[in-house]
């Protein structure tokens, strides 16, 4: 790398700047510029200067870190954010990555971790760390686990062919020994998943999707 | 809507008898049994043929023959010595004068009824008998009383298991049916009906389905959930199509009258009830006439059919007088007021008004020392009522709980009640004092409902609100704190590795790097259990995924999410809630239940939230499950309670457990 690499820490705790202040002191193409402790002095120190890395913590006194991500962004597209937390969370990094994230690191990272992520995001890749990586690729092998169709319940299975054997809901409750209330439950739960807005069309939506 | 039940009640009676009598009606049947009852000799053939007759008039509501039959079969079987006979016409006279409203002359054939018992060992007798006496008790509106008698039912009827006493089961549930939907437990009310409709081999006589059917109808009416109620008419009307019987039908078009009523179909309602005017005048079930021609008057009312109106309004008027029913009189005159302000003849609007206005007090005044009664029984029953929820009302552990909350809200009740009864022997039996007591009774047990329910909900509200306030602070504490503490030493020793390589090779360094490490990870993972992330940040739905992902990634059990209709988040007191809900039950499956799948479900439409959270583990028995393993089930409760919601089990052996859960919620 030729140019310096210039840094903004947004934490408030004042311990963790300085352990990343610490660990960059031998990277001379890598600047600190500041250190903001809160939102808002961050957002006003954002309209004055452009950094080319932003460490972001997603706990701050005054704002959710997160909802400072997209704040951020709304002005700033140049700059590289990356998350860097205590938590490794699934939902919070693909939540911070959904709000213009281009990184996520934990804290206890090594010194190599944070040089290689900032490397990473200045060439324009995504940074996951390694144990950020496992946990949102777990939630990808989720999603693709995902069936279209939803995942129906014992009883929705058995009410299901119940309707389509054309049996109305306290005949179903009587058969089923169910309160009729929690058959019409049952119903009104797979007219919603199928969004189907009667019983026909949910009767049509399962047969298509051979569920019946 | 309490003189629809009524008329439910009404009929229940009338189908009581259940002593296989066959449905030859012809007419040529009637004259044969005649001839045999009129032969001058009087015999069993002749007592036989009488009870016959007997019953096909009581089956069509033609009391005044019913009586006469019966009153002729009695003292042949004295002369006869034919004790069973005997305490059967006997029950049938009692049910006779019962549906008659000749509520003395009832009780005294159903008593002696009973003492027939010890001689003549007739259990379904002896059950049909006690079973009539807690119809009778409902009619008059003394539910403890009939609660009591229903007990001896049923503790006779667990006794036996012969088939024939199995098969009067289905009364009694029914019976019990009509006093819960009596006392304004609906949902309740609804399960015994549902118990009896759901029986094996039963009902076996049709009539007593439209009935039964007839009854969830009109407490799901009085639920306000119309299209259940619907559903129910339909059956009832399904039932009622092959059976030809006139009692029944007149009972089916007046509660399609209320039916039609309720969704404003006025028209629809006026036909119902002019067929079920017209029925009823062919039985000469004239205090039934009286109502019905009440209804009909309020819908010409609507229709702007004055004429009409007061033609059935009058009559309404004068056979109700007749037949004491108060609160129709007083009906009556409230369309007949205005009637006469339709026709600008505002004096007779005023007379008519203060008409209405002595008669409804009437009428409150006779519901007040019903209800006096009521208290008294209560107290006395106390303890039967006790037994009867251990024999009859059954099984789940939650329905217990919501009995024994019952017994103490009635407890309650039954103090101030006491009290109220000692003020009405001390100012004796002034009606405006009667009135006023009334009053304060009601608005003491509604206070001592209040505040029961205040109090539960505060303290568990308070206890889990601090709880919970309390876990996040400390999970905040953790995280950015102390994680961030060991996080700065780690990046501190990171540092000073990089600065002097040499640190690589000295075994302590290493240690203290790796301690620190392993360190600053079980504070992020105490953290995380004690709140997540996620959970405050991204809301409920986010942090559910990340749980079941999680517990998923373990692979030794897979925990789907289904997530309907939620696009904005709950307040986080509800979320936090949920949160802990779900992850308490996914605790217990993942320690007990032996599951491979699980299935979490938030469907939300509206205000309505149904959460249902399925294993396919080796399921458990819902009554009896063991403490160490309950006490988890019993936090979910406790939550569910604080949220307002209702918790089901439905488990399995084998197969698994279905949880479910329904709340309203308001964003």
């Amino acid at each position: 790398m030729n140019s310096i690499t210039t840094i903004l820490v947004i934490d408030d705790h004042p311990l963790v700047a300085d352990g990343i202040k610490t660990m960059l002191k031998e990277s001379e193409d890598l600047k600190i510029l500041g250190v903001c402790k809160t939102a808002k002095e961050s957002l006003s120190f954002l309209m004055e200067q452009t950094p080319d890395i932003i460490l972001l913590d997603i706990s701050l006194p005054d704002m959710d870190g997160l909802q400072l991500c997209e704040a951020i962004r709304k002005n700033n597209k140049e700059s590289k954010i990356i998350g860097l937390t205590s938590t490794n969370e699934a939902g919070i990094i693909t939540g911070l990555l959904h709000r213009g994230g281009n990184g996520y690191l934990l804290k206890n990272m090594e010194r190599e971790d944070l040089i290689e992520a900032i490397a990473t995001v200045i060439a324009g890749k995504i940074y996951l760390s390694k144990a950020a990586n496992e946990r949102v690729l777990e939630q990808f092998h989720r999603l693709g686990s995902t069936e279209t169709n939803p995942v129906l319940t014992r009883r929705e299975k058995e009410i299901l062919k119940l309707l389509a054997d054309g049996l109305n809901g306290p005949e179903i409750a009587e058969k089923l020994f169910l309160s009729p209330l929690t058959v019409e439950t049952h119903r009104k739960n797979l007219l919603r998943k199928f969004n189907a807005h009667s019983v026909q069309l949910l009767l049509k939506t399962a047969r298509d999707n051979n569920l019946l | 809507m309490i003189r629809v039940l009524r008329t439910s009640l009404f009929l229940i009676l009338v189908l009581a008898i259940n002593f296989g009598y066959g449905q030859n009606t012809s007419a040529a049947y009637l004259d044969s049994l005649l001839a045999i009852a009129t032969r001058s000799k009087s015999d069993s053939n002749s007592v036989i043929a009488l009870t016959h007759l007997q019953r096909y008039y009581f089956e069509r509501g033609f009391y005044d023959s019913t009586l006469k039959y019966a009153k002729m079969a009695l003292p042949i079987t004295e002369m006869l010595k034919d004790k069973k006979r005997q305490a059967r016409i006997q029950y049938n006279l009692g049910m006779t004068y019962t549906n008659l409203a000749k509520y003395d002359s009832a009780k005294k054939y159903l008593d002696a009824t009973q003492t027939f018992w010890p001689i003549i060992h007739d259990t379904v007798l002896h059950v049909s008998s006690y079973n009539a006496l807690a119809i009778l008790s409902n009619y008059q509106s003394d539910y403890p009383q009939a609660i009591k008698y229903l007990l001896e039912s049923a503790a006779i009827i667990d006794m036996s298991k012969t088939k024939a006493i199995q098969q009067i089961k289905p009364q009694v549930y029914s019976t019990i049916s009509s006093n819960l939907i009596a006392e304004k437990q609906y949902e309740k009310g609804i399960e015994y009906s549902n118990k009896a409709l759901r029986l094996r081999d039963y009902p076996s006589e049709p009539r007593y389905r439209v009935i039964l059917h007839l009854d969830v109808f009109d407490a799901y009416l009085q639920m306000n959930e119309a299209g259940l109620a619907k559903a129910h008419l339909d059956s009832a009307i399904l039932f009622n199509q092959p059976l030809n019987n006139m009692v029944i039908s007149n009972l089916v078009s007046r509660n399609e009258g209320v039916y039609y009523n309720y969704i404003k179909d006025y028209s629809q309602a006026l036909t119902s009830y002019l067929n079920s005017y017209q029925l009823s005048e062919a039985l000469q079930y004239d205090n039934l006439k009286s109502q019905v021609a009440g209804n009909i008057a309020s819908i010409y009312l609507i229709l702007h059919n004055y004429e009409e109106a007061r033609k059935y309004a009058l009559e309404a008027n004068t056979l109700a007088k007749r037949y004491k029913q108060f609160d129709v009189v007083s009906n009556s005159y409230a369309s007949l007021k205005q009637i006469a302000i339709a026709d600008n003849d505002y004096k007779a609007a005023v007379n008519y008004a203060e008409l209405n206005k002595t008669y409804a007090d009437s009428a409150t005044n006779v519901a007040t020392q019903k209800e006096t009664l009521s208290l008294e029984s209560k107290y006395q029953n106390q303890k039967k009522e006790n037994e009867i929820a251990v024999l009859t009302i059954t099984n789940t552990q939650h329905e217990l709980s919501v009995v024994k909350r019952n017994r103490l809200l009635i407890g309650g009740g039954i103090l101030s009640g006491a009290a109220l009864l000692i003020l009405g022997l001390l100012f004796k039996n002034s009606r405006q004092r009667q009135l006023l007591g009334e009053r304060e009774q009601t608005i003491q047990k509604e206070q001592i409902k209040f505040l029961e329910r205040q109090q539960q909900v505060v303290s568990l509200q308070s206890m889990i609100n601090g709880q919970e306030t309390e876990r996040t602070r400390i999970a905040k504490d953790l995280h950015d704190g102390l994680g961030g503490l060991f996080s700065t030493v780690k990046m501190y020793f990171s540092s000073l590795q990089h600065d002097m390589p040499e640190l690589k090779g000295q075994e302590l360094f290493k240690k203290s790097y790796a301690l620190v490490d392993s360190a600053s990870v079980e504070i992020r993972r105490i953290a995380h259990s004690m709140m997540p992330e996620v959970l405050m940040r991204l809301g409920l739905v986010n942090a559910l995924k990340d749980l079941c992902d999680n517990i998923s990634a373990g692979k030794l059990i897979k925990v789907s999410l289904e997530v309907h209709g939620i696009q904005n988040r709950f307040n986080s007191n509800t979320e936090i809630m949920l949160y802990r809900i779900i992850q308490e039950l996914l605790n217990n499956i993942m320690k007990h239940a032996n599951a491979t799948e699980v299935i979490i479900q938030f469907i939300k439409e509206e205000e309505r939230l149904s959460v249902v959270v399925e294993d396919n583990g080796q399921g458990f028995n819902t009554q009896q499950f063991d403490e160490s393993k309950s006490a988890g089930l019993e936090t979910v409760k406790s939550r569910v309670s604080y949220l307002n919601g209702k918790l089901s089990i439905d488990s399995e052996k084998g197969i698994g457990t279905t949880i479910m859960m329904d709340f309203l919620i308001n964003e």
